[in-house]
């Protein structure tokens, strides 16, 4: 990893990164502005009563966690935080060396004396840096905006909220830094990227919807932590850290490896 | 010593041949001219060289090491400028020079690239978006110069650079050369590798079938006469322009020359007819090579 490279990669992805932020920052102040109107209205929750359940369940939304403001961040602030961070982490990862390829930029990048090991680890920091960032971003922002509009009793439990999103989003990352040395098109890469973290998320959805095919949801990465046993257990369930973090790891690893014995397109 | 060694070089893409037992050495102060037609196998070489792409056979030697997989160590000492100069669109050209420059662990300041800049008259506060693709190819040419490398492997470094331009780079190149710095120079184009190469190894079809010196080019001193006499049609015999010279050919009004040496006495000859118009030119790369089809023919 070196520090040139990695300032070089962030000037090049500055303005996903800033779309990315922008877009999650504004959905998670959206769901903050309302907290006022979820939390203990009976009205909504009776209306609410009224949709299917296997809807509710895929968006997270559990009625007794309504009462809170962790329990309402919990639902559907959750489930988008985790789908967008997820999403713009796959992308990014994707397009990281593909990018490279597509806009025949790799030639003059990869003849300078920087080994590939450092070039593709850079670039990994680089993205890390940015994910981590709008994470804790996200999470400040969320934070301030609950302590003025309402009131945050378990700080502990929204904290774990975002960081189980968060896991999910660096699995999802090691999925597009191995798709990345793969794919030489920009633009499969990133529809691939998107492809899979919404597929994901559809298979979630999918498996809620009755008994016999709730098996689907062992193929989404978003059934690593579970919102309601966060609230209840204030923990992160240790086989979601070892799978999300294990993917996430052995995605570079691998993504690492190809990499290392890829011929570069011009 | 040799800066540049290689032996039996050879790659394969699947079953198609990109080069096959290529064999060059390259001298400390020499300047190389590695010379083919287009799709004869010069980038995927220089390629191998630079580790983009990993040899199916054959070695490397650079500096004396083999190279065996990635080495940027190795890659440090080189300035490579490739056929076709892709960068960071966004970026200024400035930005792009900072950043290699700090990839040599260099200051940008305490490189000799604003005097390049200078010589090529180029604009470095630009986005590298709205540079032409002249301006492209200087700011490639000033990327791989900045850090002084030891061996400098241009692979069509002239394609899209005005006259002007391909005199002063040269002029520049003479100079590096002269302080010491080692030329390894891919081009198509016979004129170039005159003015510059000491030694020059023809490739063609993915494999040298010569290196010499570039006194020794077979028929480089060719020259083609093209004449239009003032009176039409074809006069060979009329003329009797076979003692002139015996390949003379007719084709659409003009008569082809072909002059190895003594280009005075031709004129001289010629010059007794009248003539409407004359042009002389050096041939081709690729129609000095049909010498070597015509051989592989028989």
């Amino acid at each position: 990893m070196k520090y040139n490279l990695v300032r070089h990669e962030f000037r090049l992805t500055a303005r996903s990164w800033l779309i990315g932020g922008i877009v999650i920052l504004f959905f998670m102040a959206i769901f903050v502005s309302y907290t006022d109107i979820i939390i203990g209205n009976t009205d909504l929750i009776r209306v609410m009563e009224s949709m299917p359940e296997a809807l509710l369940k895929s968006f997270g939304f559990e009625f007794e966690m309504l009462n809170t403001f962790e329990g309402w961040m919990a639902s559907e602030p959750f489930t988008f935080f985790s789908l967008l961070l997820s999403v713009f982490s796959a992308v990014w990862a994707s397009v990281t060396l593909s990018k490279e390829q597509d806009q025949l930029t790799g030639e003059f990048l990869f003849s300078l004396p920087y080994s590939r090991v450092s070039i593709f680890l850079s670039k990994v920091v680089t993205h890390w840096l940015q994910v981590t960032s709008i994470y804790i971003l996200s999470f400040a922002v969320v934070m301030q905006l609950g302590y003025l509009m309402s009131e945050i009793n378990h700080l502990d439990q929204l904290f774990l909220l975002f960081t189980g999103g968060y896991f999910v989003s660096l699995a999802y990352a090691g999925i597009g830094f191995v798709l990345t040395v793969l794919i030489s098109s920009e633009r499969a890469a990133m529809s691939l990227g998107i492809g899979i973290a919404l597929v994901s998320f559809l298979l979630k959805m999918l498996s809620t919807l009755s008994e016999e095919i709730n098996w689907l949801a062992n193929f989404s990465l978003y059934q690593l932590f579970d919102n309601k046993e966060i609230l209840e257990s204030t923990t992160l369930s240790i086989s979601g850290i070892c799978i999300s973090l294990g993917i996430y790891v052995l995605g570079i690893l691998l993504g690492l490896i190809l990499f290392k014995i890829k011929k570069i397109a011009v | 010593m040799s800066i540049l060694l290689t032996q039996g070089l050879t790659k394969y893409y699947g079953s198609k041949k990109g080069v096959e037992k290529i064999d060059l050495e390259i001298k400390e102060g020499e300047v190389f001219g590695f010379i083919g037609p287009n799709g004869a196998g010069k980038s995927t070489t220089i390629r191998m060289i630079m580790q983009l792409i990993y040899p199916t056979s054959g070695k490397i030697y650079l500096f004396g090491e083999e190279v065996d997989g990635d080495r940027p160590d190795l890659r440090r000492k080189i300035g490579y400028l490739s056929s076709e100069v892709n960068l960071y669109k966004q970026l200024t050209g400035k930005q792009m020079l900072e950043f290699t420059a700090r990839a040599y662990g260099l200051d940008l300041k305490d490189t000799a690239v604003y005097r390049y800049a200078e010589i090529l008259q180029f604009d470095m506060e630009k986005k590298v978006k709205s540079y032409s693709l002249g301006n492209r190819k200087k700011l490639g040419i000033l990327l791989c110069l900045l850090h002084r490398p030891k061996l400098l492997i241009l692979d069509e470094p002239t394609s899209g650079l005005d006259p002007l331009m391909q005199h002063a780079f040269f002029q520049l190149l003479k100079e590096l050369n002269e302080e010491g710095m080692t030329i390894f120079f891919s081009t198509h184009v016979l004129s170039e590798v005159e003015k510059l190469c000491d030694r020059v190894a023809i490739i063609r079809n993915g494999e040298i079938i010569q290196t010499a010196k570039v006194d020794e080019i077979p028929g480089r001193n060719k020259r083609e006469v093209a004449v239009q006499f003032v009176e039409r049609g074809d006069l060979i015999d009329k003329l009797g322009l076979k003692t002139i010279d015996p390949t003379v050919k007719y084709a659409h009004g003009v008569h082809y020359f072909t002059v190895e040496k003594e280009i005075h006495r031709f004129l001289a000859q010629i010059s007794s007819y009248p003539i409407a118009d004359m042009t002389i030119r050096q041939p081709s790369l690729e129609e000095l090579f049909m010498h070597y089809y015509e051989k592989e023919g028989k």
